[in-house]
This record gives structure tokens, sequence and C-alpha cells, in this order.
């Protein structure tokens, strides 16, 4: 009979039904697309960060920053041209430290040493700076009538008052590109690990001193390099042995190479930039970090957590959407279609009271009424959660099949995990030592649906449900037979 | 069976005290028969609700075979209707949505009859009201006296001790009315019950062979010595 009758009275009210049903899925659907999407959001960061560590990284170790001294001059790169003919090409490169700070490579095994460190692998990051250009003298225009070449050093008579110089100058292109020395004895951690290997291979273990560079795929690209082929930096031929592209966002470098050939081309024997560390448990992270900064000095130690502080941009903006607003939203939303669900049955029991009258005067139960309330309630429930997990699997669909593009901007404050070196910094290092630098990363926004939110939806549409059924079954249980038989007369 | 002593009723309506039932004393044995006259607003319906269990007096007592119903819980008192008492309503109480033997399957519910039961007396007292091959219909696919019948047949297929009827026939034309009468007149001989009637009808109450009648919440009885229909086998 229970269900008979419920069949039979959701079919009566289908319009009420499917209004209750409808605000219910309006609501679990925001619900499922805005968890999704900050999962997305999540997942999005994650990869950025990712981005810069390398998989399975914790912790960076980096060389503190350090004051220059007294009346000194921050390092910056210095280019020396010399006087030649007019027109002729000069050409000066420099093969620099990202940051122009380094460790001892032995900071590695003092830092893999520490409690709750599992691995340390250390790395070297470089830029390959070149500028290619010439000068071109000015031409003195002599005043009063006269014009004769001439021009500095120019042995024509010199100049005189109302000469004037015209023309000269100078024409440089800037070329540069950023490599990172590996340790190929661990394949497993550090910057290349964010990237697949799509054409030739990666480093042997072997290969620790050997004259051999894996490429990023779009500088390989830009460049017209490909596997077999030669890159020569400072006047040292390596091969090509492999293109990788990265997984997510930008590479960390343009350029990998041996760590032992990175050091010596930049005349950096035994330091490195950075140390990849992984911690034993990922849950005492903190502990770790204060236990090398403790134990290593001179050091600065960033974690994840303190380099998603770091992201700004687009993407950071659209996650602090979808975190406040969007979950605000969505739950006011089903907020306010479980008021009116509630409303909506409670009216309808007011509609009925008559019919829950005569029930109850041939001898139902309160608790027989009221189940028979809150069963249909329930139903409209279960119609909104499915409805609602339809629309909002199909809103996530759509935010993944769009993928709107989001931008993460990260280490541009001080301190910044990759601000010195590790893989993460772009652009040139002239304009002071240690200027924080940061990077750009796009990142495609997908809206992953987990099981947890599909539960969640179907926590909510029964809540809503019950809650709904509630307002009715309240009412229901206060009906007394005679009051409802009474009103009708 | 039913003995009713020193029953009064009491309404509130704004600052007003309205006496619905004034100090009501009645007593009724086993396959009575008893038709309730009287003004409206006279109490007729309000000593019906008394009697079926429906609402409880303000002071005096309703005793159902030796039960005073207006001590009973509310679970109790829901429990008794649904054993011992069948109601037939003016305006028939119909669920709109069960068929007519879904309707009266809805009688038995509380009685925790299994649902092949239920459904096969539900469908014999439909046939006992000549509604045998309605089993199926909704009610809004039977004409007024076709639902007043599924309605009789509600009350009844609990097999009740007591019927109650308030205006059965007050929507019914005169044929339908005399045709509604005549059954429950039979039914109540065939199955001894102790039958009280609310009506307005003259016509209908000049049958009964006891007539009360409710003025300003006080009751008078009497014989009717020209009732036209004798009483049933009692025992």
């Amino acid at each position: 009979m229970f269900f008979t009758y419920l069949r039979r009275e959701l079919r009566r009210r289908r319009k009420a039904a499917l209004v209750v049903a409808s605000g219910l899925a309006l609501g679990i659907a925001l619900v499922i697309v805005v968890n999704s999407v900050s999962s997305g959001m999540s997942r999005a960061q994650g990869k950025v960060l990712e981005s810069l560590y390398g998989l399975g990284t914790d912790l960076t170790v980096t060389k503190a920053q350090e004051r220059p001294e007294s009346g000194g001059q921050a390092q910056r790169p210095r280019f020396e041209f010399q006087g030649k003919d007019d027109g002729a090409e000069q050409s000066s490169d420099r093969l620099m430290v990202q940051g122009f700070q380094t460790l001892a490579d032995s900071t590695v095994a003092t830092v893999a040493k520490q409690p709750g460190v599992d691995r340390a692998v250390g790395g070297l990051s470089l830029v390959n700076l070149k500028i290619n250009g010439e000068f071109k003298r000015g031409e003195i225009q002599r005043g009063e009538g006269q014009a004769q070449p001439g021009g500095p050093g120019g042995g024509n008579g010199g100049s005189g008052p109302g000469d004037t110089v015209t023309g000269g100058g100078a024409a440089f292109d800037v070329d540069s590109f950023t490599l990172y020395g590996t340790d190929v004895t661990a394949p497993d951690l550090g910057p290349l690990t964010t990237s697949t290997i799509s054409a030739g291979r990666t480093f042997k273990t072997t290969e620790t001193d050997a004259k051999a560079v894996v490429l990023d795929s779009a500088y390989a690209q830009q460049e017209g390099l490909a596997v077999g082929g030669e890159l020569t930096v400072k006047g040292v031929k390596f091969e090509i042995i492999g293109i990788a592209t990265a997984d997510s966002g930008q590479s960390a470098a343009q350029v990998y190479l041996p760590l032992k050939q990175a050091q010596t081309l930049s005349s950096s024997a035994a330091k490195i930039t950075t140390i990849y560390v992984k911690a034993t448990d990922s849950t005492r992270i903190d502990a770790v970090k204060t236990a090398i900064r403790k134990n290593v000095a001179g050091t600065t130690v960033t974690t994840s957590a303190d380099l998603a502080q770091t992201v700004s941009g687009s993407l950071d903006t659209a996650a602090g959407l979808a975190s406040n607003v969007g979950k605000w939203l969505s739950y006011a939303v089903l907020l306010a279609a479980v008021l009116v669900a509630g409303l909506l049955t409670s009216s309808a029991v007011g509609r009925r009271v008559r019919e829950f009258g005569t029930l109850k005067a041939l001898g139902w139960k309160s608790g027989r009424v009221t189940r028979q309330v809150v069963g249909e309630a329930l139903v409209n429930g279960v119609i909104g959660g499915a409805l609602g997990i339809a629309i909002g699997l199909a809103g996530a669909y759509a935010v993944t099949a769009v993928s709107p593009t989001l931008t993460a901007e990260l280490g541009a404050s001080a301190g910044g995990f990759g601000g010195r070196g590790g893989g993460m910094a772009f652009g040139g290092p002239a304009g002071g030592a240690r200027t924080a630098v940061g990077k750009t990363v796009d990142i495609a926004l997908t809206a992953p649906v987990s099981v947890t939110t599909v539960g969640l939806a179907v926590l909510l549409a029964l809540g809503g449900g019950l809650v709904a059924g509630a307002f009715g079954a309240w009412r229901a249980s206060r009906l007394r037979p005679a009051d409802a038989l009474r009103r009708v007369e | 069976m039913y003995e009713l002593i020193g029953v009064t009723k009491q309404y509130r309506r704004g600052q007003e005290r309205v006496d619905a039932l004034a100090g009501i004393d009645l007593t009724l044995e086993q396959g009575d028969r008893l038709v309730i006259q009287g003004p409206t607003g006279g109490g007729k319906s309000t000593l019906l609700q008394m009697l079926g269990g429906l609402d409880r007096p303000t002071s005096g007592r309703v005793l159902l075979d030796g039960v005073d119903l207006a001590g009973l819980s509310e679970r109790r008192l829901t429990a008794v209707r649904g054993e011992n008492i069948g109601f037939v309503f003016q305006s028939f109480n119909l669920i709109p949505t069960l068929t007519a033997q879904e309707n009266v399957e809805t009688a038995l519910v509380p009685l925790g009859v299994k649902a092949a039961e239920r459904r096969s007396r539900a469908a014999e007292a439909l046939e006992s009201v000549g509604l045998g091959e309605r089993l199926g219909h909704l009610p809004s696919e039977l004409s007024g006296g076709q639902q007043q019948r599924v309605a009789i047949a509600r009350a009844l297929v609990k097999r009740p001790k007591v019927l109650l009827a308030d205006e059965p026939t007050g929507n019914l034309d005169e044929s339908m009315r005399d045709e509604i009468v005549d059954l429950l007149e039979g039914l109540w001989k065939e199955h001894g019950l102790t039958f009280v009637m609310v009506t307005h009808d003259s016509a209908v109450a000049r049958r009964s062979p006891r007539l009360a009648t409710l003025r300003k919440g006080r009751i008078t009885i009497k014989e009717n010595r020209s009732a036209t229909v004798a009483g049933p086998p009692v025992g």
C-alpha cells in the first residue's frame, strides 16, 4: 500500500514534484560543478607546483639570500667588447649560474642525513646568455657647409664648432637559454621528472660526465634541433640524445645535461644551486623542513605549501572564486531549494488534510501518515538528486571539454621556491643579484568529479528530501482527525 | 456497548465559549440504531466524533464496551478506531489517487492484514455493495452514489462493531439517497452493528426506531414506533 499510494500521489502531483525535484537538482548540480572545478583548480595548482619540483619532491634546499658586502655590487653579468673595424661583428657569451648563489655539493649528503629525509639529489641551474652584434661609427657633419668623413679617433682634422655627428650606433641580438645540470644517477627525482621523453632517450645512470643533452621539445622545435644532432654550449659540442616534453606548463629548463658537465662548463666545480628532497613521510614535511633549517646553515628550505602561497594570476583568482563565492553560492541555492521543497511539501499536506484526517479516522497511526509524506518527499529528493547528478556531471564534462586556460604566476615574491634556480627562473638574470623572478605557467582547467563528490550529492539529495519531508511530516503528525474532518465541513 | 455519562464539549470561539455538548447521557446497546437530528451547530457531528473516538470530551466519560475512550492514549485510541469503528462521511472522503479496491484496503492496513488477503476482502466488500465490476476504478470515474458505496465498503470491510455515518446521503439525489439508506439498513441488519447516523433528512430519520434530537448541546431521545425497518437480530 505504501508504494502504491506513493506512486499514485507522485503521479497526481507530478508538476509540483517536478518543481521540487528541479530546485534540488539545480542546487546539487551547482555543488557538483563547483566542487569538481575546485578539485580541478587544486589539481592545476598541484601540476604547477609539480612542474617546478618534479614528481616526488617534497622540499627544495637552496642557498640563503646574502646581502652584498657594504659598498659592494650585486653580482651581474658583464660583457666586454673590443674596438674593432667599423661594422665588424662581435660576439660574447656567458654561462652563468642562475641567481649566482651556489651550495657545495657536499651539502646534498648533509641534507640526506637529516631525520625524515628519504632521498636528496642536487642540481645546477644555468643560463647561457649570448650577445651578437656590431658597432657602427657615426659621421661628422661639418658646420659652415663642410662635409668630411670623420669620427672618434679619426684623423681628418677633428671636429669644430657647429659640427654634428649623424648615424652610427650598435645593433646586438641577445640569445639566451636555460640549462639544468641533472644528477643522472637519480633519474626519478628532480625537474626532469616533470617531462616525458617524446623522442630518443633520457640519460643513462652511467652517463655522469657524458657530452650528451636532452632538449625541451619547445626549445628543440624553436631551434630546429633533433635527436642525433649537436648543440654547442660555450664552445663544447654535445650530442642530442633525447627530446623531453613538459607534462604541464613550461619545462624546468630548455637544455638538460649531466651535472658534472654543467659544473665544468660554468666553472662551478662541486657546486649546485638546488637540492631536491623527498621525505620519508609526506605528513612530516614541516618537521623535515625544521630539521634542515636547523642543521644545515645558510640554506633556505621551501615546501610545496610555501610555494603554493606564491601562486598568483588567473588560476589563483579562479581558485579563490571557486572556493569562496562558488561554494557559498551553490550551498545557498541548495538551501533555498530545500526550503522551497519543504514549503511546497508542507503546502501539499495542507491541501490533503481531509485525506490524512480520513486515514487517521480509519486507524492509521500518525507515524504511518508521516512516513507516507516523508516517503514522497524522499522520492522527490532522489529524482532531484539523479537529475542534479546528471546535470552536474554534464557541467563538469563541459568544463573539461572546453578546458579554459588559466595562468599561474609563481615565485614573484622574495623567498619563492625557484627564485634561485631550481629550474624555475625564467628570463635574464640581469638586474641585480637574486632578483626574485617569476614563472608563468598556463594550465588547462579540468573538472574531475570524484566518487566523494557524487556521494556528497547523493547525501544532499536524500538530506534535502528528508528535510523537505520533515516540514510536511511535522504538519501531518500534528493533524487531529476531528480537526481535519471539521475543517472541510 | 456505548455509555456516555455527562459528556460535555466546549470550544472557544475568540472570547466566547461554545458548549457543543452540555452533559450528554446516552446508552446504546449492541445492534441499536440511532438517528441524530437537530439544527446546524446543535452538536450532532461533535457527538458522532465523541462516539468515534475522533475527539475527546471536555468532561464526562465515553465508554465503549466498558473502556473510557477519553482516557486512552492517542495510540490506543487510534487502534480502537481501526479495529471497532467504521465511518461513512457526507463527502465520501475517498483517496482520489487510489482505486475503489485500494480505497477499501486502506481500512485494513492498520490491522496488519497481508496484501493478498486485503485485496480479496476488499473485493468481497465491494461485491457486497454492488461494485464488484468497479474494483479498478478511481473515485473520479464513479458516480456520487457509487463513491458512497465504496466508502460504505471501506467502513465495513474490517467488520467493525460500530458504524457511524455523518450525513451519508447529504450529497446525493433522492433516488441515490434511498438506495444508500437501503444498503446501510441492509448491512446493519446483516452484520448486527451498532449504527448511529446523523442526518438532516426527515425521510431518512423516520425509518429509524430511535430518534435523538440535539439542540444547543442537549439531547432528547424518543422511540419511533412508526419506524419502517425492523432491527437486526441481536446476539
